[in-house]
């Protein structure tokens, strides 16, 4: 878009913990403009502090994002800095961490590219790396839309609020 | 950080400014005048820097477009070296030079400026003898869309790596933004205003300023 625009400082934090609880308000299956996508909390969620961007709390293991000490660390003020997600596209399944307020793209696990030479490897290496760029920036347009929503603070924040405190995502 | 296998890791850039006409031929010749190079002297410490063929540390010639072009994609390498004497061996070196010295010259302990030369003798002759350690960064440029992916996260690779990046190509670097993914001003806009959610907060203010 334009040249000049920064990254705000809390964009990625913020996205990245309404993420986390979308997949499981949307029990795993994300609406987008072209289709869904199966999205899911892999092994890791690194949180930092407010006031810094170091990490403070690193979890780790099956589901993390069902652990009481994932919601004590959000309920503590804590913010995602890094979240280690999967995606499930067709047949395709992704695995990646999403980092700071750059959303950079850490370890990610593509599928396995064909049989044939370096170049025709390159090729489908990028395919599935851009694909996996698109759901990326597809699942922050739908948070955008949803944050600058009137629905942002009469449903998701309040919604928000009650799965930090150990509701379900649900309601 | 692997385009071709492993997990993928790297940094987004948007290439801004414009293309000369016959772009490809022109980039060629100037990722083969900035290819990496050897110093010429063999006690240098600086790093030293230049782009490599993405599958070969070694080659450095970019004359014909197949070495690096992968239409739509350029494919290539910054190669980074430093020569690196272990502080311990040359502590050690020095310390055998200075009591050499105290039993030639009959004197001890050996003199301050003395020690500095018999260590600047000592560092130039390991530095001498020692290989220099090679890294390599890919770099994955879609030239059609105007994209980048360098695979370093350091702070300070990256600023090696942009810097000689528009030296070379006369073209900057911006780091990718996701505000830009939106595609839409109104939801930028939308973001920049609304500040930072609370979500622990159930009674203050719903939003507070932006933070680090």
């Amino acid at each position: 878009m334009s040249d000049e625009t920064t990254p705000l400082p809390h964009l990625g934090a913020e996205f990245l913990g309404w993420l986390w609880f979308a997949t499981e308000r949307d029990l795993g299956t994300l609406a987008l403009d072209d289709g869904a996508v199966d999205v899911w909390v892999d092994e890791r969620i690194s949180f930092r502090s407010p006031e810094e961007d170091r990490p403070r709390t690193v979890l780790t293991g099956d589901n993390p994002g069902h652990t009481l000490e994932a919601r004590a660390a959000l309920a503590g003020g804590k913010l995602v800095r890094e979240l280690r997600l999967g995606f499930r596209r067709e047949e395709r399944e992704y695995l990646v961490t999403l980092s700071g307020p750059s959303l950079e793209v850490k370890g990610a696990k593509l599928p396995p590219a064909g049989d044939g030479d370096e170049e025709s490897v390159l090729y489908d290496r990028m395919f599935f790396y851009e694909e996996l760029h698109f759901l990326v920036r597809a699942l922050l347009r739908k948070f955008a839309r949803e944050r600058c929503s009137e629905a942002w603070f009469v449903e998701t924040l309040p919604a928000m609020r009650s799965w930090v405190e150990g509701a379900s995502a649900r309601g | 950080m692997g385009f071709l296998k492993g997990a993928l890791g790297a940094r987004r850039y948007r290439v801004v400014g414009e293309a000369p006409s016959g772009a490809k031929v022109q980039w060629s010749d100037a990722l083969t005048r900035h290819g990496f190079h050897e110093p010429a002297s063999a006690v240098r410490r600086e790093e030293t820097l230049g782009w490599v063929h993405a599958e070969n540390l070694l080659l450095a010639d970019f004359t014909c477009l197949e070495s690096w072009l992968r239409e739509p994609y350029g494919h290539f390498s910054l190669r980074i070296d430093k020569k690196v004497v272990p502080p311990a061996l040359l502590r050690a070196h020095v310390e055998q030079a200075a009591e050499a010295w105290c039993q030639e010259n009959g004197r001890s302990p050996c003199p301050r400026s003395v020690k500095g030369d018999l260590r600047d003798q000592a560092e130039d002759r390991l530095l001498r003898q020692s290989l220099a350690r090679p890294r390599t960064f890919e770099v994955l440029w879609h030239l059609g869309e105007g994209w980048l992916l360098f695979g370093s996260f350091s702070e300070r690779i990256n600023t090696l790596f942009t810097r000689e990046f528009f030296q070379t190509f006369g073209l900057e670097l911006h780091p990718d933004n996701p505000l830009d993914w939106l595609e839409d001003p109104a939801l930028v806009r939308g973001l920049e205003t609304s500040g930072a959610t609370v979500v622990t907060r159930t009674t203050a203010e719903e939003e507070r300023p932006h933070v680090g």
